[in-house]
């Protein structure tokens, strides 16, 4: 048995706008609230969950990439191993009082990722082997938390931390109303033309009159609306644990961790060019060691050189993948 | 090597999540002997391996002389558990299979369902206990998180620092007539006004085979 523990910092290549809650038309970023000389701060963080499900994710699209599932037409999945390869499956009912450990192995044979991330599998609840914490903002406000080297490589490159608040923007986007557009107007069809018409009247009277109610019943569908995010540029500090016991495990894990890294994407907005997080380093760390026995890692090399193994593996059970993913209750 | 009365910490990076109360030294001690010894998890009572542990038992043998975790809330922070169905996923990859979903029940249901985490006061939990120091020391280095959620790195602990201590009335187990864990009623020095529960004396504290009426902490 062994337990690796890797250290990133990732850099925020696209601003994030990793998301808590929305108050009135004003989405709010996920923060977490620690202990600072001084008193209390709530910081941007990218939450553990989000980060081990982008590895469950990357692990999810390796495994069938593998096995040559990802062709078109190829993978035709059941909703129970979308389930269980994506959100961790599912517990769907009762299996009885007996727990059928050679199913589970043969499973963990199977879809190596699973018995790192654990999962639902047959209706029992499969504990995993792998602790993924949340991507903390590198700020003066966490830095107690964070790893030495993550600090003095932070203060290497941008000289200050700074503070948290220093990292968050502001911005508004516009929903357009189409039919305040008289050009687009013109396609609409009669009887929808007149009805648009008719609205835009009701809503100039409402108010020209000043009454509230009639404009509310006639606004238009633009919508402002505002949204805080991390500033591009912005370094995380990243920290993922696996208690491993063979090399076919040690190799799923390199694999999920490269293939994540490799388009790490989180929270929302990815289509108008939000949430692209790049590690820039990284450090393996010794768990039994002392803390100054630092392994550098280079982030951007993982990817070619590993997953021969775990490739090789799945690709040699296609066949009963395949059917294990057309059979499986999760 | 002997046992001796020995008072354990876990100094934490951070939050910690504890829904089902205190945090039982004897039991974290038997799931590391048993991950240590490759012991698999006992999923129903008939399962369960006896696993003996390197902390002195009571005269009669019922549980073993540790306490549960102490510890006092500074702060506490809400969070949400989300969980949503992978939309896109089945609409690339399940085509043919997946005709419809629903997401509002069923298996492929959505949730975010709110928890709390403490932020306990000097970020330490501690225990108390009689047993051997430097097998405890071993077992415990092994633990790097505790409470729930830990695998998105809640209760994360960055040191265990296991010493000798002094003892008082009671130890480890009293504090001031209060159980420091679930004790038999008519355990020794225990206060007349403690709380009392049905609950299980010894790990696995889940297995509802042997429970009774205990005086419990709070």
């Amino acid at each position: 048995m062994e337990r690796l523990r890797y250290e990133f910092v990732l850099e925020a290549a696209q601003p994030i706008a990793h998301h808590a809650e929305s108050i009135g038309n004003e989405a709010i970023l996920m923060r977490r609230r620690l202990r600072y000389r001084g008193g209390w701060a709530e910081v941007p963080v990218i939450t553990g969950d989000t980060m081990r499900h982008g590895l469950r994710e990357a692990a999810a699209y390796a495994l069938l990439d593998a096995a040559g599932l990802l062709d078109e037409g190829a993978a035709a999945l059941s909703e129970a191993a979308l389930r269980l390869l994506f959100a961790g499956g599912m517990v769907t009912g009762s299996s009885g009082g007996a727990v059928k450990l050679t199913e589970y192995w043969q499973l963990c044979d199977l879809i190596p990722p699973l018995a790192l991330l654990g999962g639902c599998v047959s209706n029992r609840v499969v504990p995993g082997r792998l602790v993924v914490e949340d991507a903390t903002l590198v700020c003066d406000e966490a830095e107690r938390y964070l790893p030495p080297w993550v600090v003095a490589y932070a203060r290497e490159q941008l000289g200050d931390l700074g503070s948290g608040r220093a990292c968050v923007e502001e911005v508004q986007r516009t929903r357009m109303d189409p039919t305040l557009d008289p050009g687009k107007r013109r396609l609409l069809a009669a009887d929808a033309a007149k009805a648009v018409q008719g609205r835009l009247l009701a809503s100039e009277e409402a108010a020209s009159a000043e009454n509230p109610a009639a404009k509310e019943e006639a606004k238009s569908s633009l919508m402002p609306r505002r949204f805080e995010r991390v500033a591009q540029g912005a370094l995380f500090s990243w920290c993922v644990e696996a208690t491993i016991y063979t090399e076919l495990e040690r190799d799923t894990f390199h694999v999920m961790c490269a293939a994540f890294l490799a388009r790490a994407r989180v929270g929302g907005k990815r289509g108008t060019g939000h949430g692209h997080l790049r590690p820039v380093t990284a450090r393996s760390v010794g768990i039994r060691r002392p803390a100054e026995d630092l392994d550098v890692l280079d982030p951007g090399a993982l990817a070619p050189k590993i997953g021969q193994l775990f490739r090789a593996h799945v690709a040699e059970r296609r066949g009963a993948l395949k059917a294990a993913l057309d059979e499986v209750v999760a | 090597m002997t046992a001796q009365p020995l008072a354990v910490t876990a100094h934490l990076a951070g939050p910690i999540a504890l829904p089902g109360g205190p945090l039982a030294l004897d039991s974290l001690l038997a799931a590391q002997v048993a991950i240590r010894d490759g012991i698999p998890p006992a999923l129903t009572p008939e399962a369960i391996v006896p696993i003996e542990i390197p902390i002195e038992r009571e005269p009669g043998a019922r549980f073993h002389l540790a306490s549960f975790s102490v510890s006092e809330v500074e702060r506490y922070e809400g969070r949400h558990l989300n969980r949503r169905f992978p939309v896109e996923e089945a609409q690339a990859l399940g085509r043919g299979r997946v005709r419809n979903y629903r997401v509002s029940a069923g298996a492929g249901k959505s949730y975010r369902i709110p928890m709390e985490t403490q932020h306990l006061e000097s970020d330490m939990v501690r225990w108390w206990c009689i047993g051997e120091i430097q097998p405890i020391r071993e077992l415990l280095a092994m633990v790097g998180h505790l409470g729930k959620k830990r695998s998105t790195g809640l209760g994360r602990v960055e040191r265990w620092v296991v010493e000798p201590c002094e003892t008082w009335e009671g130890f480890p187990v009293l504090l001031d007539g209060r159980p420091l864990r679930p004790l038999p009623p008519d355990w020794p020095g225990l206060g007349l006004d403690v709380m009392t529960e049905v609950r299980t004396l010894t790990y696995p504290y889940w297995d509802g085979r042997g429970r009774q009426l205990v005086a419990v902490p709070g």
